[in-house]
């Protein structure tokens, strides 16, 4: 246990403290003299990490096992650090205040590219060399698991075994296996040989990489390979928590997040999670309304967000709505419905949630014309999308979210002028709303992303837009939407692009990684701690081309540097599609029929 | 509440106390964690009406990120009837690591706003510096000690002398002060001023015990208050 004297003396003199007390209502409190001690990880501050679902799920999973007790670590925000550098603090554990190193296992997140120096930076704190070969059975064992880990090269010298897909069955089984080598005297190669066996596990020191003189992957050899994903087939009887720790301070997400289903139907071209997360998997009504009842009970929060990655599409989405207005309209506690796309959007709905306080409205239609909509199979039409808004307006919206990418493959200027027709038409469809039902005035927001082609989509042999192209577009919508009631920004180019490499990079960028962690940066995902210069001079330290993982287009036949990962998708399936995007044909709904992606005998159609 | 509505209503007051880490919690995150906490106890709190409502609870004081109290509060707008020692219980099993639920009870009707009310606190500082045990007993010789308080940029003058009512000096310091809007005076307060003419002190460590109404002449700790 760290030194809560010395911790209690640098408290007050850190932005937000609350962040690092711990204690919370609904954390599991247990002996600590069990078998095994798991530091869940979040590379990123206790507002974000607190509001991640699927850690929230494995968390009370693990601490379901009588064997096992699961604690939390959140990223100390670098005002935090400095604090505790100068006191000797090392990272701890926010139940009882374990110094990290004193773990058997740490487990971190990664759901998001940008937070690998974090990842590094958080090693640092706990006093736990950076690289896996330099650590042995005396560490703890370093494990990571979340959506990068479709492509978990670039952390390949850092992390000893990854999760590939859903954890709550592989994480059980992992830690079957490690209790019983425990018992035996554990010895960490001979663990991570044996837990390679396991499907859904990846240990990266035992998969070879060579390299083909232009630089691409040669042949990725070893035993065990590929690594499939692991996923459950039946969520709805799948363990869910009915309890939640109680935040001690406001988080992004405060509120009960309720998961539908998972996976998605839709084939946007673009979005690598509706792919790897496929296929879908619901849950019944019953079980939804059973699940929000408890949860709402033991958190006392106000608010329940459904989430998805499509909630309009699921199922019972009008039956499930009506249950839950119903229910908790007197409990004075509002419901939303976040994600929810503009085809599927109801008038009712619309209603009623803004009787549950709700002024704003958010639609992605992700690009400007039918075109390029069809590019990337978002599959919606200009009628559909005014529609929806039509909808908002009526039942009191007055600001209206759009989101928008740039950079998509084939785009055009003409793409662009169709994002300022969009908000154009918007705007008139607000003037001819009856005036009775409009409140104030209308405020646009349109922001665009810079798309980054990610694996396991049908982009994922397509370039990156330049920077100096996507800043000239940017440049070019912030002319075109200089309109009245209209905001438009965009997200920092320097990032999608690091984004770009580090997302279809192989493990020749873990120098680049441990470069730029050693050059300060951390936080990347964070504007006002990104670090460009920390990056560039990393790039130069390893020898490494950036532009070869961000701005190149992939031969078809490409041996691509997560080929030795199976997400069940089949290449065929992603180049014939990526076929469709080049001649903007679209691709039914797999609802409305297999359409051959590699997980069909999965599905309940 | 509408007009002509009926809405059986009690107020009660719940005294609790925060130690440890819970100390760190700033105030909003304080509102919110006891606004939970009475949700989840199953308290009937009554909401404010109008587009966006929320609990009627109202602190008797705003509680600076870092303070150690065994006697702070808070009052809250309840449907009529409430099991109190229940609620108490209900409300005690709630509470995050370093939260106490000391007391709870209904406030007589025509009892004014805890915050109005609560003039006086009682401060006690642990192991103080040597220093500033005698720096406060020669200003409690003097008959006013006149600071200058910036708020808002202006600069104001300040007699904090008449404000301190009571002070044991001795193994810890005790101390009574005024706790009632440009009245107020903190043990940081004092700190500060011995600081500026001593240097650094140590670190002290202050609890505040508890808010003190005045009734009749008497001074009683807020949750005397409640029946």
């Amino acid at each position: 246990m760290i030194d809560l004297k010395k911790l209690e003396k640098i408290l007050p003199l850190v932005e937000k403290p609350g962040r690092y007390i711990g204690g919370e209502v609904g954390i599991a409190r247990k002996r600590t003299d069990v078998p095994i001690r798991f530091l869940f990880a979040f590379p990123d501050i206790y507002e974000v990490g607190m509001s991640h679902l699927g850690s929230v799920i494995l968390y009370h999973l693990t601490n379901e096992r009588e064997d096992t007790y699961a604690e939390r670590a959140y990223a100390p925000f670098p005002d935090m650090q400095q604090q505790m550098e100068k006191e000797g603090i090392p990272l701890f554990s926010l139940e009882t205040y374990t110094a990290a190193d004193e773990f058997d296992i740490i487990g971190f997140n990664l759901s998001y590219e940008m937070c690998y120096t974090t990842v590094l930076r958080m090693l640092e704190l706990s006093g736990i060399p950076l690289r896996s070969r330099e650590r042995d059975g005396s560490h703890p064992l370093i494990m990571a698991g979340g959506t990068c880990t479709y492509n978990p090269e670039p952390l390949a010298d850092f992390i000893d075994l990854f999760i590939i897909g859903e954890g709550e069955q592989v994480n059980m089984e992992l830690l079957d296996l490690y209790a019983a080598h425990k018992k035996q005297g554990f010895c960490k190669e001979r663990f991570l040989q044996e837990a390679a066996r396991i499907e859904g596990v990846y240990v990266p020191s035992l998969a070879e990489f060579t390299y083909r003189e232009d630089g691409t992957v040669a042949q990725i050899k070893g035993e065990n390979l590929p690594v499939r994903k692991r996923f459950l087939l039946d969520v709805d009887s799948a363990y869910f928590p009915d309890k939640l720790i109680v935040p001690n301070v406001g988080i992004v997400h405060d509120r009960v997040t309720l998961e539908i289903f998972r996976g998605c139907t839709r084939g946007c071209r673009f979005c690598q999670a509706g792919f790897i997360y496929r296929p879908v998997r619901e849950k019944r009504v019953q079980t939804l309304c059973e699940q929000a009842r408890d949860l709402i009970d033991r958190t006392g929060y106000e608010e329940i967000s459904l989430s998805s990655l499509s909630s309009g599409d699921y199922s019972g989405i009008e039956e499930l709505a009506e249950r839950l207005f119903d229910e908790f309209e007197q409990k004075r506690v509002s419901v939303s419905l976040p994600s929810l796309r503009v085809d599927s959007f109801q008038k009712e709905y619309a209603k009623r949630m803004q009787s549950a306080r709700k002024q704003s409205f958010t639609f992605a239609p992700e690009a400007g014309t039918q075109r390029l909509r069809d590019v990337i199979n978002k599959n919606i039409t200009e009628e559909e999308i005014l529609r929806g808004v039509r909808y908002a307006f009526e039942s009191g919206a007055t600001t209206i979210k759009l989101y928008f990418m740039i950079g998509l493959p084939t785009e055009t200027y003409k793409d662009l002028d169709g994002i300022a027709d969009l908000v154009l038409k918007i705007k008139s469809v607000f003037g001819q709303v009856p005036k009775e039902l409009r409140r104030g005035s209308l405020q646009i927001n349109v922001s665009t992303a810079s798309f980054v082609p990610k694996p396991f989509t049908p982009f994922q042999w397509e370039a990156q837009d330049s920077g100096d192209s996507l800043r000239e577009k940017q440049r070019y919508l912030k002319e075109k939407l200089r309109m009245r009631g209209v905001k438009y920004s965009y997200h920092d180019t320097p990032l999608s692009y690091l984004e770009a490499v580090f997302a279809r990079g192989d493990r020749r960028l873990c120098d680049v990684l441990y470069y730029a962690r050693k050059n300060g940066a951390q936080f990347d995902s964070w504007q006002d701690q990104f670090c460009q210069e920390a990056y560039d001079k990393a790039f130069e330290q390893a020898g490494i081309d950036p532009d070869f993982y961000a701005c190149r287009e992939r031969d078809l036949d490409e041996i691509l540097p997560w080929s030795h990962i199976d997400a069940y998708i089949s290449p065929r399936y992603l180049k014939r599609e990526l076929a469709q995007a080049k001649a903007a044909k679209t691709t039914p709904d797999c609802r409305e029929g297999c359409q051959g992606c590699g997980l069909g005998r999965f599905c309940k159609q | 509440m509408r007009a002509g509505e009926v809405l059986q209503t009690m107020r009660i007051g719940v005294k609790f106390g925060r130690t440890g880490l819970g100390r760190f919690l700033s105030h909003l995150d304080l509102q919110d964690m006891f606004a939970r906490a009475v949700r989840r106890a199953g308290i009937p709190a009554q909401y404010s009406s109008g587009f966006h409502p929320h609990m009627n609870m109202a602190f008797a004081s705003a509680m600076a990120v870092g303070l150690e109290t065994e006697g702070d509060y808070f009052e809250l707008q309840v449907q009529d009837g409430l099991d109190c020692a229940a609620a108490q219980k209900a409300l005690a099993e709630q509470m995050p690591s370093g939260f106490a639920v000391c007391a709870l009870g209904r406030l007589p009707e025509g009892t004014g706003k805890l915050m109005a009310l609560a003039v006086r606190a009682e401060y006690k500082i642990m192991e103080p510096d040597a220093a500033f045990s005698a720096w406060l007993a020669q200003l409690l010789e003097q008959e006013s000690f006149v600071i200058e308080k910036q708020r808002k940029g202006k600069t104001r003058q300040m007699d904090l002398r008449p404000l301190i009512y009571e002070a044991k000096i001795g193994q810890s310091i005790r101390l009574m002060l005024g706790n009632f809007g440009a009245e107020t005076v903190t043990p940081k307060l004092l700190i500060a001023e011995a600081e500026k003419q001593l240097g650094g002190l140590g670190q002290m460590r202050i609890v505040r015990k508890d808010l003190y109404a005045e009734q009749n002449g008497e001074y009683k700790a807020l949750s005397e208050l409640f029946v």
